[in-house]
This record gives structure tokens, C-alpha cells and sequence, in this order.
């Protein structure tokens, strides 16, 4: 395990951006011309990230916006066309109702007693009069959902977000909140509440049915934003959103 | 919200410039920039509830263009446009949205939902200055000038009739409706179809257009000058992004087009921005695109070399930066000018200043009873005398609100009823 996260360190120090073939005829327009060198430039904020792996991130920013034109969103859209508002819901509350074991986790490791409580409260009570989770009576009785994962349980602990990182699939992430992603899942497998992990390894559709599930409660479409420029801004906002989530 | 604290919302925002008593116009933001960034009130809407069948469908218009950026915007391989469609025969309505807009958006879903309740296929298109027109759609590729940008509409138009429409619609009369920029070009795509009919729009709606745009883009350009050093656009842009973060990344679409901005900020009632400012930067952002595509499309070597080659890994930030600081005023004298100027020499600046608008077409819209207008007489957007112009242009095909700012007022129940009876009105 320490071996492979060294070597893919290794090779994504390897991955900063690329320079694109300029050509010998300047620009008519130059940043040099237009703005006086000492003073940030307008919009700076946008470009001034710690990204040193922009290269490898652009790309696969690039592979998944193709993954999801045409296999991800089409799926997606097929499903919230014919299997009605009802049972979509049941199947997105009963998942979200069996990571809050996650959530509950999260809130301990945060040293949030009060939170935890709460957590454990909104899974007792959906998981029973909830039906295992497909209502989510706890909401109506005031103890609405609220998500703690392991980044911003490291954020708590004082850690940095690090270099941004874009994830296959998952999108929009960085090494701090990528590796609590990872810690999330092996721990939810480790708990196994119920039993269903255990059960969910051998039934495959149950994990194809949540991907489905959880893309089609997501609106954004890759390349729609009408900017060319939509890596660095999606880029800004997602490290912006985290700071507010984690700052929380 | 209980509709008497959004009044009372928007009544402590306008205060000092209400309307008068006995003023009939229920409308109730009066400061024009704040309605232009807020919009109509939700218990203030005309009804514009739908469920229609939807599709988005392309067409390539130059099957042969081969950009140089090929890989880099591989998903602009067609030009796109929204089909909302009826149920059996119906007159259609194409749909021109505003500045910078795409075929959906807060505002051009106003006009979309209008329509298709009022019993047309709708018909959605994006605005000639968006990227993905300037890529897809645009012969030059230099957008700006109204007959240009309406001839390459009336081209895609027609070939979207052709090739897609005509096979899967029944329908009944042609019409044509547009707001902001997107209304100058209905006008100009309806007097370019005249010259050699093949539409013939029954009827053509025009909402908030620029009179001119240079005057129009000028005033919104000008409002970057009321900064007072770099330092505080980029904590205004700050503030701007986190908002835009805090309310929709993650769970929705993001875009950045003027009226995406403008929900972020309202996310934050009332916005404690300095909306003039707000509005400066929001236009900056949006010009970005269009000047960036347009650059790429000629290679005139404006911001990016000419011979540049970017790959999807290329870091991109020197472009990102210079388009960032490019006004619309800037590109219109630095790029456009000179790009038309040296297909024909005769052209000179002052002569596409003026002509750049509805002004060539005084005549047209003076005799011809097809086309109406609803404008606001405090937009900002127009230059002093332009609202009288109007008036005098479109006489009683005109109705010229009191408020309402830059289209803040479009989804209004009033003027969602006029627009209405406007277009459904018997063909003249």
C-alpha cells in the first residue's frame, strides 16, 4: 500500500500542466501591456491554486466529462424518466440513511457529541420507522441530514486540503479530501453495518443502482458552463465549497 | 415566503424611490439595477408552470470546419438548440436568448414557458455571442455586428427546419421572440427573412432590446471604471465566487452566464453588494467567453497567438487572465473594427457604432405591424432619448413599463399577459 501511494506521487509529480505550442507571432493583447507588474491581476484568485498535479487533473477532468456524456448522464436521465419520483426516493434515502454510519463516525472523530446524537438518533429512527431507511421520518421530527466525511474530519484535525486532485468518476477533489473518501468506504466496509456490506459484495446491481442513483441527484453537466475556461473555475469553486463545508 | 414579507423585502430595498401612488404597475423593485439583478418575486410570476416534451437536438452547419482547437472543445461538434414540443399542430416560436446565453437559462426559460403555455412548439436558441454559437454557427466567427449574427441565426434556423424540424412537427405559422441583444437580433432575422421569404413570421416580439449596442455594452463596461484599484474586483469577484459556491456547486448545473451570477448573488437577500459594480464584473465574465471563442475560430491572434496549439493538459492561465481583462468595448475597437474594416475598407468605425443596433432598420419597424416591443423606461441599458425613440418607432405596438430595470420585469405577471396577447394576437 505505501509502496503504491509513493509510486503514484512518483508519477504525478510528473503530471504538471503542460505549455501549449505558442507559435512565433505574438498576441496583439499581452498581460505584460495591460497590467502593471506589481499589482494582482483581476481574476487572479481564479488562477492562483495549488494545483502541481494540473496536467494529470485536466486530463482526467477531460475523461470523465466523456465518461459521463455518454454513458453516465444518459443513464441517468433514462432512470428519472421512467422509474417514478417515489421509488427514487426510496432508494436514495435508503442509501443515504446506510452512510450514516459514516456520518456518525465522523462526528465522533470530530469530538461533536451533540452531532453524534443526532447522527445516531436520524439512523435509529429512519432505520426502524423508517422502514431501513427508505423514509426519512427523522427530518420531519427536526434532526434534518447532515454530512461528515473523513476530509473534513482531517480538516478538524488541522489538516491541509493539499494539492488539488481530480478523481476518476467522483470529479473534483483534493489529496485531503480523496484519501478521506478512500478511509470512508474501507471503513464502512470494516463496521459493516448489518451486515450489508458482506450481502452487497455479492450482489453487484446494488452498486450500479446507487451510481445511477447518486448521478442523477446531481444537475451539473460538464461542459455546459458556456466558459472555456470551465477547469479553472469549477477548480475554485469546488476548493471554495470545502472551505465552507469544512469551516462549518 | 409568505408573499407580505417579500413585499415588505423588496419594499425596504426600493425605499426612498417608490412609486407613486395610484401608479397602476405593480411591479415593485424600483431601483433599476436591483431589478435587473433580482428579478420578478416568485408570488409576483405570471404562471409559467410547464411539463413539456423536451429534446435538445444539433445540427452541423459546417461539416468541414476543422478547428485548430479540434481536441480541446470536441464536445462543440454541433450546433444545439432546445426543442420544447406540443402535442399535434401548432404555430412555432423560436426563441433567441440574450447576451451570452444558451438555449436554457432563468431568463430564456421565461420566454420558453411563455410561449409553450400561449400553445407553440418552442423552439430555443443560444445567443450568436456564445461560445458555443461563435464555435458551431457562426461563419465570420467575429460576433457583434446585428446583421451578421442574424444572418448566421436565419442560416441555422433554416437548417434545423430542414433537417430536423419539418420531419417531426406539424406546424402552423412561424414566429420569432427574443429579449436583450437576442430581441435586436429577431428583428434583424425577421427583416432579412423578408428579403427572400422562407418563414415569413406572423408575428415578432421584441423584449428589452439594446437600441445600440455599443452604447449598450459601453454603459456596462463603464460601471468596471467605478472600482477603485484591482484590489477591489477581486474581493468583489471573491465574494461573488464563494457565494456562487456556497449555493449551487456540487448539487447544480453551474454556468457562468449573467443570469446564473445574478441567482447567486440574490442568494443573499438583500445583496450587499454594490450592484453597479456587480453588474460590471458580471459582464466581464461573460464577454470572456464570446471574445476567447471568437479569437480561436478567426486565430486574428487577439489574445491567443495566432498559431497557438493548446492540448487538454496546457496550462491556460496567461489567456484566462488577458480575456479576463478585455471589456466588450475593448474587443469591439481592438478586434471586430479591424476584422470587418479589412474585408471591406469602405467600412469605417463610426459607421458600425451606428448601424450596430436597430437604427438601419427605423423603417421596417416603423411600418411593419408584425413586430412589438416591451421595453422598461428606466433600463440601463439605454442611452438618453432611446426610450422616446422607441415609442415613436413602434407607436401602440409599444408598451414601455415604468420599472423594471434590464429585464427584471419579464416574468411579471403583467407583462407575461402582454407578451401573451401579443403574440397569440390575429397575424397582421
Amino acid at each position: 500500500m505505501r509502496r503504491a501511494t509513493l509510486l503514484l506521487a512518483a508519477l504525478l509529480a510528473g503530471c504538471a500542466a503542460t505549455q501549449p505550442e505558442y507559435g512565433d507571432t505574438p498576441p496583439k493583447r499581452r498581460l505584460s501591456e495591460i497590467q502593471p507588474a506589481n499589482e494582482p491581476g483581476l481574476f487572479a484568485n481564479v488562477v492562483d491554486v495549488y494545483d502541481p498535479w494540473e496536467g494529470y487533473n485536466r486530463w482526467m477532468y477531460d475523461v470523465n466529462a466523456r465518461v459521463d456524456r455518454y454513458v453516465l448522464t444518459p443513464v441517468a436521465d433514462t432512470y428519472t424518466r421512467f422509474v417514478p419520483q417515489f421509488i427514487r426516493s426510496g432508494f436514495r434515502n435508503f442509501y443515504l440513511n446506510y452512510f450514516e454510519v459514516s456520518n456518525l463516525l465522523n462526528a465522533m472523530l470530530q469530538g461533536r457529541p451533540v452531532l453524534a446524537a443526532r447522527v445516531t438518533g436520524r439512523l435509529l429512527i429512519n432505520t426502524t420507522l423508517g422502514l431501513g431507511g427508505v423514509l426519512d421520518p427523522a427530518k420531519e421530527l427536526g434532526l434534518p441530514r447532515q454530512r461528515e466525511d473523513f476530509g473534513q474530519t482531517l480538516a478538524r484535525w488541522g489538516v491541509q486540503p493539499g494539492p488539488f486532485l481530480v478523481l476518476p468518476l467522483m470529479g473534483p477533489s483534493t489529496l485531503r479530501d480523496g484519501t478521506g473518501l478512500g478511509v470512508d468506504s474501507l471503513s464502512l466496509t470494516a463496521i459493516d453495518f448489518l451486515g450489508a456490506m458482506d450481502w452487497a459484495r455479492d450482489n453487484l446491481w446494488v452498486w450500479v443502482l446507487w451510481g445511477v442513483d447518486y448521478r442523477s441527484n446531481i444537475d451539473f453537466r460538464y461542459y455546459e458552463s458556456g466558459s472555456p475556461f470551465e477547469y479553472l473555475l469549477v477548480r475554485r469553486l469546488y476548493l471554495d465549497l470545502r472551505e465552507l463545508e469544512t469551516a462549518r | 415566503m409568505p408573499l407580505r414579507v417579500l413585499l415588505l423585502l423588496f419594499a425596504a430595498w426600493g425605499a426612498g424611490a417608490q412609486p407613486a401612488a395610484g401608479d397602476p404597475y405593480g411591479y415593485p423593485v424600483a431601483d433599476p439595477l436591483l431589478a435587473t439583478v433580482a428579478g420578478t418575486p416568485e408570488a409576483l410570476r405570471g404562471d409559467l408552470d410547464i411539463d413539456p416534451d423536451y429534446a435538445v437536438l444539433g445540427v452541423k452547419v459546417f461539416p468541414d470546419r476543422k478547428l485548430r482547437d479540434q481536441d480541446y472543445v470536441w464536445y462543440l461538434d454541433k450546433f444545439r438548440y432546445l426543442l420544447l414540443e406540443q402535442d399535434g399542430p401548432a404555430p412555432l416560436a423560436f426563441v433567441i436568448g440574450g447576451t451570452g446565453s444558451g438555449y436554457s437559462g432563468a431568463r430564456i426559460n421565461v420566454l420558453n414557458a411563455l410561449l409553450y403555455k400561449a400553445g407553440f412548439h418552442v423552439v430555443a436558441l443560444p445567443n450568436p455571442t456564445s461560445m458555443s454559437f461563435v464555435v458551431t454557427a457562426s461563419r465570420l466567427g467575429v460576433p457583434g455586428l446585428p446583421w451578421e449574427d442574424g444572418a448566421d441565426l436565419l442560416n441555422v434556423m433554416k437548417l434545423a427546419w430542414e433537417r430536423q424540424l419539418s420531419r417531426r412537427l406539424e406546424v402552423e405559422g412561424f414566429y420569432i421572440a427574443g429579449y436583450s441583444l437576442g430581441a435586436t437580433h429577431a428583428a434583424w432575422v425577421s427583416w432579412l427573412d423578408e428579403q427572400d421569404p422562407f418563414f415569413d413570421f406572423r408575428r415578432v416580439l421584441m423584449i428589452n432590446p439594446a437600441v445600440n449596442l455599443y452604447r449598450s455594452v459601453s454603459v456596462l463596461d463603464g460601471y468596471m471604471d467605478l472600482f477603485e484599484d484591482q484590489a477591489e474586483v477581486a474581493a468583489l469577484w471573491d465574494g461573488l465566487l464563494d457565494r456562487l459556491a456556497m449555493a449551487y456547486a456540487g448539487r447544480h448545473g453551474i454556468s457562468f452566464s449573467e443570469d446564473f451570477l445574478y441567482q447567486a448573488v440574490m442568494s443573499q437577500r438583500p445583496p450587499d453588494e454594490d450592484l453597479a459594480k456587480l453588474i460590471g464584473i458580471v459582464f466581464r465574465v461573460s464577454a470572456q467567453s464570446m471574445i476567447v471563442a471568437a479569437d480561436r475560430v478567426t486565430r486574428f491572434g487577439f489574445i491567443i497567438p495566432p498559431n497557438a496549439r493548446a492540448d487538454i493538459t496546457d496550462d491556460v492561465d496567461p489567456a484566462f487572465l488577458v480575456s479576463a481583462q478585455t471589456g466588450f468595448s475593448t474587443y469591439f475597437d481592438q478586434m471586430l473594427v479591424p476584422f470587418f474594416r479589412k474585408r471591406n475598407p469602405d467600412l469605417t468605425r463610426d459607421r458600425l457604432l451606428r448601424d450596430a443596433g436597430l437604427a438601419p432598420l427605423e423603417e421596417y419597424l416603423r411600418t411593419s405591424p408584425k413586430i412589438g416591443l416591451m421595453h422598461n423606461a428606466d433600463d440601463p441599458i439605454l442611452g438618453d432619448g432611446e426610450a422616446d425613440w422607441l415609442k415613436g418607432v413602434f407607436g401602440d405596438r409599444a408598451v414601455i413599463w415604468p420599472r423594471g430595470g434590464h429585464c427584471g420585469n419579464m416574468a411579471y405577471r403583467d407583462n407575461v399577459d402582454w407578451a401573451t396577447r401579443f403574440i397569440t394576437g390575429a397575424p397582421r
